[in-house]
């Protein structure tokens, strides 16, 4: 039931964001660009870029990065957290991961 | 929160990569003996700079305002890692950020680094620190947190934005002109941080509490309701 209406909230707020969407001029630009950058280029300091990621090599990037980080984070989630916690259910006497690593 | 490369003027740059070296030379001298101490914080340390990288880097949706912007991730940090681990973890996600992803820039890094590695770890210690013996739940400790941790943040970006810009401007009149640009977008990321930051250190705590950097988070059991 929980899983409904987090879905069902989920939707709502997909449509609704598409709908404001619509209505404005620049959709979904980030803040920093919305309003650091706009601030920025009033007072005469426009942003420079210390390297331009053209085309999709941003995407790759992007994709790259959040892979790995999501891969690190998974990873010492089951070993910090998931396989700590199967020990103490199971009651067997696996070592803990300090105790491994030492 | 991240400001871009050549934003800044170089004194302005300077003086904030000053601060925040400083800051992070005693916090980097503390993680360091915390690791050699615990050799399991080497592991928890490379799961919350992980953590904090995605967070954020995520632009997320906010249909008020039809802009994106992100978490910032540190006040998991500080509850996990402790101040110096979050300040580090910080300044190291906003390094590759930098670096590689073409998120704010390297004569910036000190004001970014300030803003959310610094102060928004720093206002996550305080939250936690001032609510530690109060009879909250983890979850509202973790939301309060995350919470003050964004909009502190953003509220330090403005301040930096508006000291350095501000010319002939006066500087409350621009910097109170930054953060009212900032609100619509960041008020909600701030209450999904805070939301976020409460279920992910109240799932920690119920798996492994030990893990936890302060004393009377790890001994209380009626903090977790």
């Amino acid at each position: 039931m929980r899983k409904i209406v987090v879905i069902i909230l989920g939707l709502c707020l997909l449509l609704f964001s598409v709908v404001k969407a619509e209505e404005t001029k620049e959709k979904w630009t980030g803040l920093d660009e919305a309003v650091i950058e706009k601030v920025a280029e009033e007072k005469g300091r426009a942003p420079k870029s210390i390297f331009n990621l053209e085309g999709d090599t941003e995407l790759f990037v992007f994709s790259l990065f959040s892979g790995l980080a999501g891969f690190i984070g998974g990873y010492y989630w089951r070993k910090l957290l998931s396989e700590e916690k199967k020990c103490i259910f199971t009651g067997s006497h696996h070592k803990s991961l300090s105790q491994r690593l030492t | 929160m991240h400001i871009s490369e050549g934003i800044l003027p170089l004194s302005w740059a300077g003086i904030w990569w000053g601060v925040t070296a400083g800051a992070l030379a005693l916090s980097f001298k503390r993680l360091k003996r915390d690791v050699e101490t615990q050799i399991e914080k080497k592991a928890v340390f490379a799961f919350i700079t992980a953590l904090v990288f995605l967070f954020s880097m995520v632009p997320i949706p906010v249909p008020f305002s039809g802009t994106c912007s992100h978490p910032v991730g540190v006040a998991v940090a500080v509850f996990v890692l402790g101040l110096s681990g979050s300040i580090v973890s910080g300044f190291i996600v906003l390094l590759l950020q930098a670096l590689f992803l073409a998120h704010g820039g390297l004569s910036t890094l000190g004001a970014n680094a300030f803003s959310m590695a610094i102060m928004g770890s720093f206002s996550a210690y305080l939250v936690i620190k001032f609510t530690q013996n109060l009879k909250f739940s983890l979850f509202i400790k973790g939301f309060l947190a995350g919470l003050f941790a964004d909009w502190i943040t953003y509220l330090t970006t403005a301040f930096q934005l508006a000291m350095a810009l501000k010319e002939e401007e006066p500087f409350f009149s621009l910097f109170i002109k930054i953060l009212i640009a900032f609100i619509p977008t960041q008020a909600p990321i701030g209450i999904l941080e805070g939301v976020i930051t409460g279920a992910l250190v109240t799932a920690i705590y119920k798996r492994r509490k030990d893990l936890f950097a302060f004393e009377n988070l790890k001994t209380l059991k009626e903090v977790v309701k």
